[in-house]
């Protein structure tokens, strides 16, 4: 009888832990944020995905940095395809937003410094920066960048996330990884599964704390990618001021939106997408996101919008797919 | 001798039930949900908390409330998955062979929070 209740603890103990291979987990900076991995197999997953997050961040900028300015008019620099891809999704994305969506927008972006600032800028100065703000004052080919003025720049700082999370994937699949959750700063990528299920992935609660979801959505093999001006931002005489910017006021910009929230197999469109529809508010986005189903050169992608009326519409191909699990906010319906 | 012994049996019952009763106070994590699929193919993710009804292609439904879920209305000729009756327990699955139906709770929290 012992013998026999040892064998079933056994063959439970076996269950338990046999089935899935090895989890490792990581975690590094980069793109100006925590980086974090959970990796199921590969070999030297830790380190392939620590290196790997460096390399990809230096493939956008010449030196590896958030925002690149040049020093003198008509510079010329050497970009990556990668950047070349990114640069012609940017300028759609720019044109259907009227200018709003700007990838020029560093020598702003630079001048609020929304992480540390405390008081906002001087009009003048935002007038003054907006004058190098445009990015059809940008030429570039598949392997370099021309900006007409100095002190024009790039910003990659609504790429860079969602690029990273998938360089670093495509690293750690080539090393032999089954499966993973990479996430850079809340850009999350995604792939194989999980003991046979796909992932669960909440999309934050933007009212609420930086652990509270507002539902799941269970996917895997895609970028999830959340934009909102809920995390980072500054109090100046009770005015809140964050960090998406329209390129057009130089200002931030007023959106009816607590977050967009784009799922996409390419991460790096994920991103972009997200802080352009965005800014366009609830009713503009959402026919901007139609416009970009139907647009050349954009990978088909699903999106969560999450009004600031507590209405959250999400697109019929991933409906299937997310819960709301929250009862601060309901569906949008026709 | 004995007569200690009972006394501090009782003090342990005590204190479990007390534990238990307290436990029961703690708030339930979020983010339970119920994956309906048919064929393989997921059709629909709900919160086990949400009361809903998904409406199933063989004309049965799934029914979700207090968190617990069954199924109504199956077409299936023995009618297993609806003598199941309710399922309310993270992993707990209801089957439906005849009609490849399967309801499943998926287990509470998430594997990463995007945003």
């Amino acid at each position: 009888m012992k013998k026999n209740i040892c064998l079933l603890f056994a063959v439970c103990l076996v269950l338990l832990t046999g089935c899935s291979s090895r989890k490792v987990e990581a975690q590094t900076w980069a793109y100006d944020t925590l980086c974090t991995a959970t990796v199921w197999g590969g070999t030297d997953s830790a380190a392939v995905f620590t290196s790997a997050a460096t390399e990809g961040q230096a493939l956008l900028t010449p030196d590896g940095a958030k925002q690149y300015t040049s020093s003198q008019d008509g510079e010329t620099i050497a970009i990556s395809l990668d950047l070349f891809k990114i640069l012609n999704q940017a300028g759609i994305l720019y044109d259907l937003t009227a200018g709003a969506y700007d990838f020029t927008v560093a020598p702003l972006s630079d001048l609020w410094n929304v992480n540390a600032a405390v008081a906002p800028p001087k009009a003048e100065s935002i007038t003054e920066r907006l004058a190098l703000v445009e990015f059809d004052a940008l030429t570039f080919t598949e392997s370099s960048l021309t900006f007409r003025k100095a002190g024009m720049g790039i910003d990659i700082g609504s790429v860079g996330k969602g690029y990273g999370a998938d360089y670093t994937v495509a690293a750690l699949k080539n090393a032999g990884a089954e499966a993973g959750v990479i996430s850079f700063g809340g850009n999350v990528t995604l792939f194989g599964t999980k003991d046979g299920e796909p992932f669960r992935i909440g999309i934050r609660d933007p009212r609420g704390n930086a652990s509270d979801y507002l539902g799941v959505l269970t996917v895997t093999d895609t970028s999830v990618v959340t934009s909102g001006a809920y995390e980072r931002y500054f109090e100046y005489a009770e005015t809140v001021y964050h960090h998406l910017l329209d390129a057009n006021t130089g200002y931030p910009r007023e959106s009816d939106l607590l977050s967009v929230t784009v799922i996409c197999s390419d991460g790096a469109q994920a991103d972009m997408m997200s802080t352009a529809l965005w800014l366009m508010g609830m009713e503009d986005g959402w026919k901007l996101y139609e416009t970009l189903g139907k647009t050349e050169g954009f990978l088909p992608a699903e999106v969560i919008f999450v009004s600031q009326d507590g209405t959250v519409r999400v697109s019929d191909g991933i409906a299937p797919h997310f819960a709301l699990t929250s009862d601060d906010y309901t569906l949008w319906k026709d | 001798m004995n007569q200690r012994v009972k006394i501090w049996d009782i003090v342990l019952i005590a204190a479990l039930v007390g534990g238990c009763f307290l436990l029961s106070f703690l708030p339930k994590e979020q983010g339970a949900t119920v994956t309906v699929s048919v064929d393989g193919a997921v059709i629909s993710v709900i919160d086990l908390g949400r009361d809903t009804v998904v409406d199933l292609p063989d004309g049965g439904r799934v029914i979700v409330e207090n968190r617990t879920v069954r199924v109504q209305n199956a077409s299936c000729p023995d009618r297993l998955c609806e003598k199941m009756g309710k399922i309310s327990a993270c992993g707990e699955v209801i089957l439906c062979v005849p009609n490849r139906i399967s309801v499943q709770i998926s287990g509470e929290g998430v594997d990463a929070i995007v945003g």
